[in-house]
């Protein structure tokens, strides 16, 4: 009695339950069961800071990661490469990075319905040693705003290469290009 | 859960959806949602660990340019990443702060097909093979590892490093 006392009725839609009772079947868990331990999930979720949208977009940008062969790199390490490499070679090193952006951007272009996003959302999530990033759409032109106080004066020139090299991968052009020590300011047009 | 789905401006109903939404997505993209979970934990300790991530492809190319214009300043760079990284470890109050180094770096290494850490007594053995390592990258991560493991207080006795692939073997110095 007190069991199904705890218990809560919520309406969700048809093709959702017909999903989902899908994967549980695939699973050889119960609907219930398996609804509860999603439930569950979804809580500790929440509590990493995620909303079960926010969850979606992250998952998503992993698994792209994944697919593009992310690493990490020690970030003392990065910053002695973003520099030494830069004392001989920094146009070559420039190239690099605008060309990796713009493979990037060309992966997310097929893989996303809405590829700047996913790109805003992947930055969000891999660069963490950017205190803001901002994207926001007006008219024709999309404005990229990136801000850290950790970045050096070549990691940020290196890093707008990458955000170029990604927007023109996913199709746009650069408008307006302005960097500073720990500023990016681009704006893109398709 | 109510209160959740308040805290995101959600009714109980609107919640529960986008978590089921979340669940249909997660298994088109052929993944378990407990992955979102490890990757979110893994990505916060890589972070705590200071560790970055990006391109493998990018990082071996801006390797490779470092190492040939300073290969020794290269090298001491990686070196001190490594002491850095492992000093992390010996210097917390965990139990066991070897076996807790040796989970982590398996875990910031997925793009190693193959990371072995083995430690038996005094001695320590790591080996790693990975196909996609330029020379340039295996000789840095090798100095990578020796800098953790001489932090660990583990004197390297032998090495054997060459495109791809690295073995060292390292044992407790003397104090």
């Amino acid at each position: 009695m007190s069991r199904s006392k705890d218990k809560r009725l919520v309406y969700v839609p048809g093709d959702l339950v017909e999903g989902v009772k899908e994967i549980s079947r695939g699973r050889g868990k119960s609907l219930s069961l398996f609804v509860g331990e999603v439930l569950r999930m979804a809580l500790k979720a929440n509590r990493l800071g995620y909303s079960p949208r926010e969850a979606a977009d992250f998952l998503e940008v992993m698994q792209a990661q994944r697919n593009l062969g992310g690493a990490f790199v020690p970030a003392d390490v990065l910053t002695y490469l973003n520099d030494k490499a830069c004392e001989a070679e920094v146009e070559q090193l420039e190239k690099k990075w605008y060309e990796s952006g713009k493979w990037h951007g060309k992966y997310l272009n097929e893989k996303f319905d809405d590829p700047v996003h996913a790109f805003k959302k992947f930055l969000e999530a891999t660069r963490w040693d950017l205190s803001e990033v901002e994207v926001r759409q007006n008219g024709r032109i999309i404005k990229f705003r990136c801000i850290s106080t950790l970045l050096t004066g070549k990691a940020t020139e290196l890093l707008a290469q990458f955000i170029e090299g990604a927007m023109h991968g996913i199709g746009y052009q650069t408008a307006k290009c302005d960097t500073l020590k720990g500023m990016i300011l681009l704006d893109f047009e398709k | 859960m109510n209160s959740i789905a308040k805290e995101n401006d959600l009714s109980l109903y609107a919640f529960v959806n986008e978590v089921f939404a979340l669940i249909l997505r997660a298994n088109e993209l052929g993944i378990n949602v407990s992955t979102l979970i490890d990757s979110r934990e893994l990505l916060k300790s890589a972070k705590e660990g200071g560790f970055t991530l990006g391109l493998e492809r990018l990082w071996y190319e801006m390797a490779e340019i470092a190492y040939a214009n300073s290969r020794k300043k290269s090298l001491k760079s990686w070196f001190d990443a490594g002491v850095w990284f492992a000093k992390r470890y010996v210097t917390e109050e965990t139990d066991e702060p070897f076996e807790a180094f040796s989970n982590d770096l398996k875990e910031f290494t997925w793009n190693i097909p193959e990371l072995e850490v083995s430690n038996a007594g005094d001695t320590v053995s790591v080996r790693t093979v990975s196909p996609r390592f330029t020379e340039a990258y295996t000789f840095l991560f090798a100095s990578f590892l020796e800098g953790a493991l001489e932090t660990f207080g583990y004197k390297i006795d032998s090495k054997e490093v060459s495109r791809g692939i690295i073995r060292l073997e390292a044992v407790r110095s003397q104090r």
